[in-house]
C-alpha cells in the first residue's frame, strides 16, 4: 500500500520573501528527520531550484490582464511516499510558452546521466556569455540530482492560461 | 589607485567572500543559493575586473560551497572567465568539498570541464 506523509505544503502567491521562509522551514523540518545528510542535501537543493524556477518564471510573465494576480500563485507539496521524497509543484503558465517548455522537458527526459551532464555543461558555458539569459539550467539540475525522469503535465485553464504540474521523485 | 581587500560576511543564502589583492589569496566559502545571484556576484566580478589590470604575482582562489544553486553557478562561470583573462601571472582555483559530498564534487568537475584555468578538486574534512 502506498503511504504518503506530507512534510510541507503551500498554496499562494510566490514572493522572494516567501521563498526564503519556505526554504528555512524545510531545512528546519529536515533537521528533525532521520535522513542521511546527502539525502537531505539533495532534497533541499532540488527544492531551491523548483521554487526559484517558479519564481523566475512568474517574473517573466507580463502583468497584463491575461495574467492576473491569481495566476501568479502556485502550489508546492513536499511529501514522503514509501520512503522516497516527492516534490510536487504547480503553477500557471501562458499557453504560448507551453510548447517550448514541453520540448525542453522531453529533451531532458530522453537523456541518461552522461547526456544530462553534457547538456548541463554546455548550458553553463553558454550562460556565462550572457549571464542574464535563462539557460534552463535549473531543470537539468533537478533531473540530475533527483535521479529520475521529470514527471509533468499541462492542464488547460482557459484559452490563454495553462497549469504546469511537475512531480519530482527523489532517489 | 590600488584596490582594497574585499570582505563580505556570509548570510543565510550567500557565502563569505575574502579577496586580498596584495597576496592574491581569494576565498569564497559557505552557501550560495540566492534567487538573484548576479545581484550578489556582479560586484565581485567588477572587483576582479579591476584586480585583473594589476594582479598579484599569483592568484589562488579557494572555493567551498555546502549548497550551490544554478543561478550562482552561472555567475561563478562569469567570475572564473574574468580570472581567466589575467595573463602572464599564475591563477589557480581550488574547489574544496567535504569527502562525502558527491554533489559538490560533481559541480567542481563540471567547472573543471568547461573552464580554462588550473583547477584542483580537493576532498577535505577541514573547512
Amino acid at each position: 500500500m502506498e503511504e504518503e506523509n506530507v512534510i510541507l505544503s503551500f498554496k499562494g502567491i510566490i514572493t522572494a520573501d516567501l521563498l526564503t521562509s519556505v526554504l528555512h522551514l524545510m531545512e528546519a523540518k529536515m533537521e528533525t528527520m532521520e535522513e542521511p545528510p546527502q539525502t537531505r542535501k539533495r532534497v533541499f537543493s532540488i527544492l531551491v531550484e523548483c521554487l526559484q524556477n517558479i519564481y523566475h518564471h512568474l517574473d517573466d510573465n507580463p502583468t497584463e490582464a491575461d495574467f492576473e494576480a491569481h495566476n501568479r500563485s502556485a502550489v508546492v507539496l513536499i511529501s514522503k511516499v514509501n520512503n522516497q521524497f516527492l516534490i510536487r509543484t504547480g503553477n500557471c503558465i501562458n499557453i504560448p510558452k507551453i510548447m517550448e517548455l514541453k520540448e525542453r522537458l522531453d529533451m531532458i527526459n530522453s537523456l541518461d546521466k552522461d547526456g544530462l551532464r553534457e547538456m548541463y555543461q554546455t548550458s553553463l558555458s553558454e550562460a556565462a556569455m550572457s549571464p542574464k539569459a535563462t539557460a534552463g539550467l535549473g531543470m537539468i539540475d533537478i533531473a540530475r540530482k533527483s535521479g529520475n525522469k521529470l514527471d509533468y503535465e499541462f492542464l488547460e485553464i482557459d484559452s490563454k492560461i495553462g497549469f504546469f504540474c511537475l512531480n519530482i521523485l527523489i532517489d | 589607485m590600488s584596490l582594497t581587500t574585499l570582505h563580505i560576511l556570509p548570510t543565510a543564502f550567500t557565502p563569505e567572500v575574502k579577496f586580498d589583492p596584495t597576496t592574491g589569496k581569494f576565498e569564497i566559502k559557505g552557501r550560495s543559493i540566492p534567487e538573484n545571484a548576479h545581484e550578489f556576484y556582479n560586484p565581485l566580478i567588477d572587483w576582479v575586473k579591476n584586480y585583473s589590470e594589476n594582479p598579484a604575482g599569483s592568484t589562488s582562489v579557494d572555493v567551498y560551497f555546502d549548497y550551490l544553486n544554478t543561478s550562482s553557478s552561472k555567475s561563478l562561470m562569469h567570475l572564473f572567465n574574468v580570472l581567466g583573462t589575467i595573463s602572464g601571472k599564475q591563477v589557480s582555483i581550488n574547489w574544496l568539498h567535504t569527502q562525502d559530498d558527491e554533489a559538490m564534487k560533481e559541480a567542481g568537475e563540471d567547472f573543471n570541464t568547461i573552464i580554462n584555468l588550473p583547477f584542483n578538486i580537493v576532498a577535505t574534512d577541514t573547512i
